[in-house]
């Protein structure tokens, strides 16, 4: 078990340090929406920002701060139940919510990057033809659904893994109280 | 609780106290707290049946059913 969860701290870990890069990049464009709202950029096309992507950025840091915050709830756990068994009433109340967490994280997510491939992508008005509008969109929608699928069956399985911290608590409680 | 366990009152009559139960049957004197203030979900009947030998008494004496929970 403990060797388990170690390598579990090795994935947070690297969870938390990927996640920590993708807000810097993320936190990085706020600056520029500042700078070309006041018109004191114009060179760089990157800055070119709608209200709608600003708000989409916004939301978008939010979750991603959000997943932070519920790696380092996991992280907790991890480090927590190092001296004291993995089925306790706290591991199992921090596994639901993080399971929990992730599947809003992945549906909220889901959201976001559609509506920002809807604004700049796909774009109904820039290809008249349907064939190139429906290809577009096929292989874009296709690719999101298929990559937030793999982080909702994470959180699917961190809610069984509850559960299973759950039964596996009151089975101790019951070996614990046989006299 | 429907089950009451009346360790107490045997122990009382048998002029016994709980730590000196607890080493004769061989179990810690917070298990034997545990089975007393019937917080236990469960006897074994090893430990029954040291308790019996070790207060010469039988399982009745020691285990009450109560309908009042």
């Amino acid at each position: 078990m403990k060797k388990s969860i170690t390598y579990l701290k090795y994935i947070v870990n690297f969870l938390l340090i990927a996640l920590a890069l993708d807000i810097i990049s993320k936190g990085l464009k706020f600056p520029l929406i500042i700078l070309s709202t006041f018109d004191l950029i114009h060179e760089n096309p990157t800055t070119d920002f709608s209200s709608t992507d600003t708000v989409l950025l916004t939301i978008n840091f939010i979750l991603l701060i959000y997943m932070g915050w519920l790696l380092l709830k996991l992280r907790k756990t991890v480090y927590g139940s190092e001296s004291k068994s993995l089925f306790s009433k706290e591991n199992k109340s921090i596994f639901k919510k993080v399971g929990v967490g992730i599947i809003y994280y992945s549906i909220a997510i889901f959201i976001i990057r559609a509506l920002e491939l809807y604004s700049d992508e796909i774009g109904i008005n820039d290809d008249s033809s349907a064939y190139s509008f429906g290809y577009n969109l096929g292989y874009h929608l296709g690719e999101l659904i298929g990559s937030r699928i793999p982080l909702l069956v994470i959180g699917i399985f961190i809610l069984i893994l509850a559960d299973l911290i759950q039964d596996g608590y009151e089975i101790k409680q019951e070996n614990d109280l046989t006299i | 609780m429907a089950i009451l366990i009346n360790l107490d009152v045997i122990l009382a009559k048998r002029e016994m106290k709980s730590n000196e139960l607890a080493e004769k049957i061989g179990i810690t004197t917070a298990n034997l707290s545990i089975l007393k203030t019937g917080k236990a979900k469960a006897i074994r009947f090893s430990t029954l049946e040291a308790i019996c030998e070790a207060l010469d008494c039988q399982p009745g004496d020691i285990l009450e059913y109560s309908e009042e929970n």
